[in-house]
């Protein structure tokens, strides 16, 4: 399932086909799916870069029986910070020091709780997009007012401390109840680490505490195939689960062959 | 294989392996472009703007 196909996506057609798994690429932006139909496929992978539009099609898939990777609660959970963060915390986990703010009063009194620079983001979104370093109440308040102006999706605010790592934050991919490998990635220039921002990345050894806490996240949202993003400033956090995750920067940087482990769990999965 | 920016009208040169929906950015007036297919022919249209909630 796709909508705007990425190196990824090629990369995992051409795993599937080439363990010999007949694999088809539908698009969910021209083609409809019917709510009321018959299972098209045994396993759907949900690949959308619209995390509402992977959430939907998932939705859809799995009335009609099919397995889904991920499952449309497991997209969600990922791709809503604040469920994300409920879960987590729920589940025991650790998480930077975080507070909900779903108003323009409630944001300046979130921030008037931490006494040094706080992150605030919206509740959806990606690829470091609307994450802003607040270093006054003026900035808070400026940046309530912009969220006002935009969709209902992203006028959440999450306010979290902001956890000095020099820049660099740790991403490990989970595949079933494995951990692929973990990598570092560090911000390019100031202190945003998304790869899609241009930040580098290079393997990591992996620690029986990152293992564990991949796992246990992983496992907190249902994910079959997810992302974990941890900070570290000694001990470490969990700042992110990633629902549909991109790859090609863990590949660069780990060289496992992220998409073939996919198609190969895939097969697993068609077997079992 | 290339296509024309309905932009610019620049030549864009598509990928061996393209598909439909891909995004491309047009080398010559930087314009985010999607791909599609029609009649057997890749073509480019402008894409649609970046959702709130695209990303992983």
């Amino acid at each position: 399932m796709i909508d705007h196909p990425r190196l990824e996506e090629k990369l995992i057609h051409r795993a599937l086909s080439e363990r010999g798994i007949r694999a088809g690429i539908l698009n969910v932006t021209s083609v409809p799916l019917p709510l009321d139909g018959l299972r098209i496929a045994e396993v759907a992978l949900i690949r959308t870069v619209g995390m509402f539009r992977g959430v939907r099609a998932a939705a859809v898939l799995e009335s009609m029986g099919v397995r889904t990777i991920n499952s449309s609660s497991t997209i969600l959970r990922c791709g809503d910070k604040v469920l994300t963060y409920s879960i987590l915390h729920g589940a025991g986990l650790p998480i930077p020091r975080s507070l909900l703010a779903l108003g323009r009063e409630a944001v300046l009194r979130a921030h008037a709780q931490f006494s040094g620079p706080a992150v605030d983001k919206p509740p959806l979104g990606s690829w470091g997009r609307m994450v802003s370093l607040v270093r006054s109440s003026e900035m808070a308040s400026q940046i309530a007012e912009a969220r006002e102006l935009m969709p209902s999706s992203v006028r959440g605010h999450i306010i979290q401390e902001y956890v000095e790592t020099g820049g660099r934050d740790i991403r490990c991919l989970v595949l079933g109840d494995r951990l692929l490998g973990c990598m570092e990635r560090s911000a390019a220039r100031g202190w945003k680490s998304n790869v899609a921002l241009g930040g580098k990345v290079r393997a990591l050894e992996v620690t029986d505490e990152m293992e564990e806490l991949s796992l246990r996240a992983a496992r907190a949202v249902e994910g079959e195939f997810v992302a974990i993003d941890i900070l570290s400033n000694g001990e470490l956090l969990v700042n992110e689960v990633n629902g549909i995750p991109e790859f090609k920067g863990f590949m660069r940087a780990t060289g496992i062959d992220v998409a073939g482990e996919l198609a190969s769990h895939v097969r697993e999965v068609l077997r079992s | 294989m290339e296509a024309e920016c309905p932009i610019c009208g620049s030549p864009v040169e598509l990928p061996d392996d393209v598909m439909a929906g891909e995004l491309l950015e047009c080398p010559s007036c930087g314009a985010t472009l999607e791909v599609y297919e029609q009649d057997g022919t890749f073509l480019l249209r402008e894409a649609e703007e970046i959702g709130e909630d695209w990303g992983e």
